[in-house]
């Protein structure tokens, strides 16, 4: 139904957190999660992170990375399993393979 | 064919800024439409044509701009944003009695109506914020 899509790193912002809590209290999987820019440190494999990916793990929606902005990261070889990495193509079949699409700040 | 409206919160210099640009290219490579873009808040940064960074660095007006120009997108920068942050065609120029106007060519001051408008029209709305 919805693209939830966060810009944020976690350590800066709350925001896949919350994205995350109204996705599991509205029992959800027919949304999505996608992470760009700063967001994409939220899959990198770390203890601080780990109460995130419990939480993804439990969701069933499916969360993926914009692949632009983990390559210029850096990231792409330390991340937590259970992400799908798309392009800018992607991201555009994305915003069209759900309804809307909702901007996290 | 869908349509897209794209809103752009981040000036110049911020990536997203740079998210939506690259976005807007994929959007017009996929074959879609871009009905409108729209400059808010920030963004409106964009529009100004007496950014002059580094040699060294992307030129994030101008490559707005290029894409505006080459694919003859509507361009609309927010009035409120923009005057409060000093980006003034010649008609706000002379209104306020400015010394000069720096809306960039290809851009459109206009109303936060034809975001209203582009949310209608369009069958997304993405905002790209800062």
């Amino acid at each position: 139904m919805t693209l939830h899509l966060i810009n944020k790193s976690p350590a800066k912002s709350s925001a896949l957190n919350e994205c995350l809590s109204v996705l599991e209290a509205s029992n959800n999987s027919s949304s999505a999660i996608l992470l760009i820019e700063d967001a994409v440190y939220s899959a990198l494999k770390h203890p601080a992170n780990m109460a995130l990916h419990e939480k993804i793990k439990k969701l069933a929606s499916p969360c993926y990375l914009l692949k632009e902005d983990l390559l210029m990261r850096g990231l792409h070889a330390e991340l937590v399993e259970g992400f799908t990495i798309v392009d800018y193509a992607g991201f555009v079949q994305l915003s069209l393979d759900f309804k809307k699409v909702q901007s996290w700040s | 064919m869908q349509s897209f409206t794209l809103v752009v919160f981040g000036a110049p210099d911020s990536q997203s800024s740079s998210t939506a640009l690259n976005y807007a290219k994929a959007v017009l490579k996929a074959g879609h439409h871009i009905y409108r873009l729209f400059f808010y808040q920030d963004g409106v940064f964009n529009a100004c044509s007496f950014n002059t960074p580094s040699q060294d660095e992307e030129n994030s007006s101008v490559n707005w701009q290029t894409l505006i120009q080459e694919h003859e997108l509507d361009a609309v920068v927010c009035v409120a944003s923009a005057l409060k942050r000093g980006i003034v065609n010649a008609a706000e120029a002379e209104r306020y009695e400015l010394a000069a106007s720096n809306l960039r060519q290809g851009f459109e001051i206009s109303g936060l109506g034809q975001l209203i408008d582009g949310v209608i029209q369009s069958d997304r709305v993405v905002n790209f914020l800062p």
